[in-house]
C-alpha cells in the first residue's frame, strides 16, 4: 500500500501517477474525486457507477470513476470498494485520490476497511488468490484513519504542516521541521525494507539522497527464518 | 507526457471479457438501484415539506423589526447617540435577513401548523398586536413629557424673603425676636 501526502502543489499526484505507470499493471482503477487536471488523460473516465463497474469485466483496463457530487458520495465509495474487492483476482492497482473526502480519522467505511486490512492478500469466494495494491493521496494525514496509515508500505510526503508533520516525521523517522521546510517537488520517502528515509526531487532522476535499501522485499512477504533442526549424532 | 497505460474501455461482447461475472453484474445493478432509491427519497422529502404561505412568513419576519426598534428606543434613553449609529435603514436591513431563516425552519413547522390550524391562526393574529404594542411604546418614549413631569429642568426657584437686619433669614413658623 502506498500513501502520498503533502499540501497542495507539492507534487504528490504527479509522483503517484509516475509510480503507477512504472508498475505497468494491466488493471488500474481510480477514484477521481478531485477531478485533477493532471489526471485528465489517465485512463477511461466514467461518471456512471454502473457503467464503471461493467467496465471492470475486461481482462485489462485503466478506468477512472468520477463520483456524482450531487449524490451520496459515501454510498458511491462503498460500491467502488465492493467492486475492487470483487476484482482482486486481477491484482489491480486501486488509486484513491484525496482519501479524506470519503473517510474520517475515527471512522472508515466497512468495505474500505476490508480493502485495506485484508485486501493485501486474500482468497475470494471461488478460491482464487487476490490482492489489491492500494495507492492513496491525502493533504491532511489527520483526516485519514490510523489503520490506513499504519498499513502503508511506502510513505511518501512532500511539504506538510503542523500536526501532520509530527505524525509523518514519526512514520519516516525524520524531524518534523525537515518536512515543514521542504520545497515544492522535494520529497521524503520510506519504502519497504528501507532502513532510513530517502529524499529526492520530483522529475530529477538520480537525486535520491539517503542510505540505499538493503532489500526490496515488501513487509507482507517477509517471513521469519526457518529454524534448522539440530543434527542428531549417529 | 502521454500515459504509457493503455486505456481500455469496456470491449465489445465476447472479446477479452471474463465469460461470466455475475457478482460484478449484480453490483452494477445495485449501483443503478442506489440512484433510483436516492431519487425516490428526495421526492418523498420534497412532498413531506409543504411550503408555508408567504404572508405567514412575512408576518413572522416583522416581529424582529418591531423588537429591534424597541431595543433601540430603550438604549436611546441612556445613549442617545444610538439613534445615529442604528439608523432605520440598518434596522430594516437586519430585519430583511430574517425571512429566509424563518422560511428555512418554518418548513419543519409545517406539519405542526397543518395539525393545529386554528391555533396557528390564533398565533398569527397576535403578530399585529405585538407590532402595535412595540410601535406605541416607541412613540410614547419619543413624545416630550409635560413640563411638570420633566426632570431635566430644575424647579423654578422659590421667592426668597429679604434678609433680616440681624442677618438671619426669617424661618417660617419661628417668631422673630
Amino acid at each position: 500500500m502506498v500513501g502520498a501526502f503533502g499540501g497542495r502543489g507539492v507534487g504528490k499526484t504527479t509522483w503517484v501517477r509516475d509510480w503507477i505507470e512504472r508498475q505497468r499493471a494491466p488493471c488500474v482503477a481510480m477514484w477521481d474525486y478531485k477531478r485533477d487536471p493532471k489526471m485528465k488523460d489517465f485512463g477511461q473516465v466514467y461518471t456512471d457507477l454502473a457503467e464503471f463497474i461493467e467496465a471492470l469485466r475486461a481482462q485489462a483496463f485503466c478506468v477512472r470513476y468520477q463520483p456524482d457530487l450531487k449524490r451520496d458520495i459515501h454510498q458511491q465509495f462503498k460500491r467502488f470498494c465492493q467492486a475492487m474487492w470483487l476484482i482482486g483476482h486481477r491484482h489491480p492497482i486501486v488509486f484513491i485520490d484525496e482519501l479524506p473526502a470519503v473517510t474520517r480519522a475515527n471512522k472508515a467505511p466497512d468495505d474500505w476497511r476490508n480493502c485495506v486490512n485484508i485486501g493485501r492478500e486474500y482468497e475470494d469466494a471461488k478460491g482464487r488468490a487476490c490482492s489489491l495494491t492500494i495507492v492513496i493521496t491525502a493533504q491532511r494525514v489527520a483526516e485519514i484513519d490510523k489503520s490506513t496509515l499504519s498499513n502503508c508500505d511506502i510513505v511518501h510526503t512532500g511539504r506538510v504542516r503542523g500536526g501532520d508533520a509530527d505524525v509523518l516525521a514519526g512514520e519516516l523517522g525524520v524531524k518534523a521541521d525537515e518536512l515543514k521546510k521542504l520545497q515544492d517537488f522535494h520529497w521524503v520517502e520510506l519504502g519497504p525494507g528501507d532502513l532510513e528515509a530517502r529524499r529526492g526531487v520530483l522529475g530529477q532522476p538520480g537525486t535520491v539522497v539517503g542510505r540505499k535499501t538493503t532489500e526490496t522485499v515488501p513487509k507482507a512477504a517477509k517471513k521469519a527464518p526457518a529454524k534448522t533442526p539440530a543434527k542428531r549424532r549417529p | 507526457m502521454p500515459s504509457p497505460i493503455k486505456t481500455t474501455s469496456a470491449p465489445p461482447d465476447g472479446a477479452a471479457v471474463e465469460p461470466q461475472d455475475d457478482e460484478l453484474g449484480n453490483l452494477a445493478q445495485e449501483a443503478r438501484g442506489d440512484v433510483q432509491q436516492e431519487q425516490v427519497e428526495q421526492e418523498a422529502a420534497r412532498q413531506a415539506e409543504p411550503g408555508l404561505p408567504p404572508e405567514f412568513i412575512e408576518a413572522i419576519a416583522r416581529i424582529p423589526l418591531f423588537i429591534i426598534r424597541a431595543v433601540r428606543a430603550n438604549i436611546a434613553k441612556r445613549v442617545p447617540e444610538i439613534m445615529e449609529e442604528w439608523p432605520d435603514d440598518m434596522l430594516t436591513a437586519h430585519a430583511a435577513a430574517w425571512p429566509p431563516v424563518v422560511a428555512k425552519y418554518a418548513a419543519k413547522m409545517a406539519p405542526k401548523i397543518a395539525q393545529y390550524p386554528e391555533e396557528s391562526v390564533l398565533v398569527l393574529s397576535l403578530v399585529p398586536l405585538c407590532g402595535g404594542y412595540f410601535t406605541a411604546s416607541m412613540r410614547s418614549q419619543a413624545k416630550p413629557l409635560p413640563m411638570a413631569e420633566r426632570v431635566d429642568m430644575p424647579a423654578p426657584a422659590a421667592e426668597v424673603a429679604p434678609a433680616a437686619p440681624q442677618g438671619f433669614v426669617g424661618v417660617p413658623g419661628v417668631a422673630e425676636g
